[in-house]
């Protein structure tokens, strides 16, 4: 009985130990790379907010920028002052973590396009949502808080938009 | 299901999950390079540790330093070639539970001698690493009609010169499908049995 107990115990140990080692290699390499990962992270989210604001990248300045970033909704416009589209910047919490979403709106509050600028999702998944994953909802959890987002009236003003 | 001892059908098997991320020869040397780091940071941690491990809890060990050194090499993946982790992630992320790579895993603390055992483990290793390279070159060269196409995401923007035009206006699009991964191993396992066959031929004649 008690060979019985200590191999039982000798077996919980090995694999407590091997659980241990596993974990402390893999978060050691994690953290060293973390940096790295990030860096390339803020270039990719940069990179798809360019691609998300298109032709009125140009009309927004870093204030318009920061206000996005902080969660205000802010106006595309063209070169001339013509509203484009609505841009809303939403963070919401995907599978793996954060996911900030660019969603862009019409006039009409319609949605035009939701882009994924930050997240830690499966990039597969990111790309084909289907309904089945916490991705897709919170795909849709950021679109339809934008769309609350809205003002009451109407369209927004390029006139009033910060440079 | 294949029996124990026929170890073709293991291999064919273990080589499943990794066919549909195997689109282009970057994709599968990315695998292969995951494969062989796994593989090799495992093979070295239990032929230290084998004559610890007792019998019954030594699939988990396997398991939990195979997924250790997985993690560890996907994120150097991550920092040092980003965007072709983004072609691979789910994928690269998987190989700690191949069944091929696992079968092997296990011998290094069965009671087989540890140098036959990490040569057998290391031997299958590299094949299925070429095996990744060649099944993705093949399914690039016919599917989108280039060779070695997005190399720079390996190793550096220099190597976006690697790329080989072979013929892009006659690429056959379906190959580098998911349907279209396992129809090119089925051509390769046929081509295969038919060379075997006809030297089996030659040999008896």
């Amino acid at each position: 009985m008690f060979d019985d107990v200590r191999e039982r115990l000798g077996n919980f140990f090995a694999v407590a130990i091997a659980t241990m080692c596993a974990g402390l290699l893999a978060h050691v390499v994690f953290v060293a790379t973390s940096e790295r990962i990030a860096t390339h992270e803020r270039s990719k989210a940069a990179a798809r907010l360019r691609a998300a604001i298109g032709e009125a990248a140009a009309s927004l300045g870093d204030s318009a920028i920061a206000a996005l970033r902080a969660g205000r909704r802010v106006p595309a416009c063209d070169e001339g002052g013509a509203f484009l589209h609505s841009l809303t910047w939403v963070q919401t919490e995907g599978y793996g973590g954060p996911l900030e979403v660019l969603v862009v709106t019409d006039h009409a509050g319609g949605v035009i396009d939701r882009r994924p600028i930050a997240h830690r999702e499966t990039p597969g998944f990111i790309d084909a949502t289907t309904g089945a994953t916490v991705t897709a909802k919170a795909l849709a959890d950021a679109v339809r808080r934008a769309r609350l987002a809205m003002p009451p009236h109407g369209a927004d003003n390029c006139r009033d938009a910060d440079p | 299901m294949p029996t124990r001892n026929d170890d073709r059908a293991w291999v064919l098997l273990g080589f499943c999950p990794m066919l549909v991320p195997a689109t282009s020869a970057v994709s599968g040397l990315g695998l292969a390079l995951t494969t062989c780091v796994v593989m090799l940071g495992s093979v070295a941690t239990l032929s230290v540790v084998r004559g610890a491990i007792t019998k019954a809890p030594r699939s988990i060990i396997v398991l939990l330093v195979a997924g250790g050194f997985c993690a560890c090499a996907v994120s150097v993946m991550r920092a040092f070639a980003f965007g072709l982790w983004e072609h691979v992630a789910l994928y690269a992320q998987i190989i700690a539970v191949n069944r091929l790579l696992h079968t092997h895993l296990l011998r290094m603390v069965s009671p087989l001698p540890a140098l036959r055992a990490a040569a057998d483990a290391i031997v299958s290793a590299l094949m299925f690493a070429g095996l990744l390279v060649v099944f993705g070159a093949i399914r690039e060269g016919f599917g989108r009609g280039t060779l070695f196409a997005g190399m720079e995401l390996l190793f550096g923007e220099g190597a976006a010169a690697w790329r080989v035009e072979l013929a892009p206006d006659h690429a056959l699009a379906l190959l580098v499908t998911p349907a279209g991964a396992f129809l090119c191993a089925g051509v390769l396992l046929a081509c295969h049995r038919a060379v075997t066959a006809r030297r089996r031929t030659s040999h008896a004649s």
